[in-house]
């Protein structure tokens, strides 16, 4: 996704407190293994965001962002 | 199990929620091209495809290992076979777990846990065929599907099994490699022919569902994201739909979960519901199959019901048309006329989210996520239909039926049809009732309005407006 990394810091892909795993969304969310897939393209990098409990496109940012570790190391 | 230590190019699970993980996530990209599903289906099925086309135009066959039960009377009959195929149903396990097993390494699962797993679907799918294979089966519905379904869920529902073997029970990985190899056996002549007519029934379909669902859930009071979650699963593309809306318009945790259960719930309803109304009206087997596309909600769910009305309109004369009518016009409908389109739906209710419902400066999806979400499968199954539409056009019609067909087309069909059944089986047993979100009353009134108009709109495009489409689909190519 270069163009909208380009465009966009802090987005909730890099937050500590998202994640997209497949298979702990296949855990987190009932039902997704049955007709649908962890990894399915449509996924795409979407995730769940503990902070806000909302399920979301890696794209978005918001005030609460919190790089992981290695992100404020460098 | 989680992937944790393996480069799964997605957010490793227990770094993701341990916040002072020393970590930068890996990016996806063009790394989905061996981390995705979609990807590998289009390898596995691709890969089928063109090995059976060079076996084919070397002189030679892939038949062998595509082996089949025959039609049985007795089960002194159905053993004989299989005793003495015995030879090629192990290689074929041994194929299907190789690719596999491949696919599912470079995803990040757990090889320990999908092995014995994928041996028990394989040993129980076989015993499902044979079912099927039964003379009298389609007196008594013993349809494949139907059986690999009602088995697996009373295995999942009654006896129940270690959640651990549920990295073997790959629902949409299996479908999506049936799908690429029936592409295989899908002109592309007919897909050029009917694909317009497809999108066209399709959209008007999904577009009113959607509206219906979402505009039900608004006047109900619920949440306007959850509406679209809703609308998404019961128009687009079932749990597919409902996921890829969730995440772009920021659904809240439960949302996803909620438009799930109505699907799933709803999608195993349709599987028995749609054939039996079709069956009642002894519905065109190419109609059954647009309506059942038009008005299924899953990709596996429709198949299993396309496939299983097909078969029955083959074994009982006062029903027109074949398994292949059913199962083309419900492809043609559900991935060519609904699936390809999530992107777009994603991308324009993520602009309508970001720029409207929750406002935010410098917030603001990307066109290229249309290419992100894209069901890249589709891609696969274009590409096989591609492919024997060239080898065939060399063909005469008498010398394709008597030389491409068997050698050829047929193989790669009987691989497909393990496929579904492997598909089929999973669904039953990943389809644990009790484990399924609660839905609530409102949610379940806006979806089921839905319902209701999706599978009485789609009735009357499929077997009134554009009836002459889907019953002529083998004059059309």
């Amino acid at each position: 996704m270069p163009a909208i990394r380009a465009r966009m810091k802090n987005m909730c892909v890099d937050c500590a407190h998202f994640c997209n795993d497949p298979e702990k969304m296949e855990n987190e969310i009932p039902g997704l293994q049955v007709m649908g897939s962890g990894w399915a393209s449509v996924r795409n990098i979407d995730g769940l965001c503990r902070k806000r409990d909302v399920y979301l496109a890696g794209y978005y940012t918001c005030e609460h962002f919190k790089p992981l570790k290695g992100a404020r190391a460098a | 199990m989680s992937n944790e230590g393996k480069n799964t190019g997605l957010t490793p699970t227990e770094e993701a929620w341990d916040e002072e993980a020393d970590d930068i996530r890996p990016k996806m990209g063009w790394k989905e091209l061996w981390l995705k599903e979609d990807w590998w289906a289009i390898w596995v099925g691709l890969g089928i495809v063109i090995v059976a086309t060079l076996f084919f135009l070397n002189g030679g066959t892939i038949k062998w290992i595509a082996i089949k039960p025959a039609r049985w009377s007795t089960l002194g009959q159905a053993f004989s076979h299989f005793g003495a195929h015995l030879p090629q149903y192990a290689a074929m396990f041994v194929l299907w777990l190789v690719v596999f097993v491949a696919a599912m390494k470079a995803m990040g699962r757990n090889l320990a846990e999908y092995i014995p797993s994928f041996i028990f679907v394989f040993v129980f799918s076989i015993i499902i065929f044979y079912i099927g294979a039964w003379e009298h089966a389609h007196a008594y519905n013993l349809e494949p599907p139907l059986v690999a379904l009602v088995l697996g869920m009373l295995i999942s529902n009654i006896i129940g099994l270690p959640k651990w073997m549920d990295t073997g029970f790959r629902v949409e990985f299996y479908i999506k490699i049936g799908i690429v190899l029936l592409g295989a056996t899908l002109p592309f002549t007919l897909i050029v022919w009917a694909g317009p007519v497809a999108i066209v029934q399709a959209s008007i379909v999904s577009i009113v569902t959607f509206s219906v669902i979402y505009f039900t859930a608004k006047k109900l009071g619920l949440d306007r994201r959850l509406g679209a979650t809703l609308g998404a699963g019961g128009a687009v593309c079932g749990v597919s739909g409902a996921i890829a809306i969730a995440g772009a318009v920021g659904a809240k945790k439960e949302h996803a979960p909620i438009a799930i259960t109505m699907v799933i719930l709803w999608a195993i309803v349709m599987i028995f519901f749609l054939p039996l109304v079709s069956r009642a009206m002894g519905l065109h087997a190419g109609i059954a199959g647009a309506w059942v596309g038009t008005s299924e909600f899953a990709d596996a769910a429709g198949f299993a019901a396309a496939q299983a009305y097909g078969k029955v309109a083959e074994a009982l004369p006062g029903i027109p048309g074949s398994e292949e009518d059913a199962v083309r016009a419900f492809t043609l409908m559900k991935v060519i006329g609904r699936d390809i389109w999530i992107g777009i739906w994603a991308f324009v209710l993520a602009l309508i989210s970001t720029m409207k419902w929750e406002r935010k400066e410098g917030q603001k999806p990307d066109p290229a996520e249309i290419w992100w979400r894209f069901p890249k499968f589709v891609i696969g199954f274009l590409l096989a239909s591609l492919i024997i539409t060239w080898i065939a056009s060399g063909y005469s019609l008498a010398d394709y039926d008597k030389i491409v067909k068997p050698e050829l087309v047929g193989p790669v069909k009987t691989l497909r049809t393990w496929a579904f059944i492997f598909c089929f089986f999973s669904i039953g047993l990943t389809t644990r009732f009790r484990e399924l979100a609660a839905a609530g009353t409102r949610p379940f009134t806006a979806f089921t309005t839905g319902v209701v108009v999706n599978v009485l709109l789609g009735f009357v495009l499929s077997a009134l407006v554009f009836a002459s489409y889907w019953t002529h689909l083998t004059v059309g190519q």
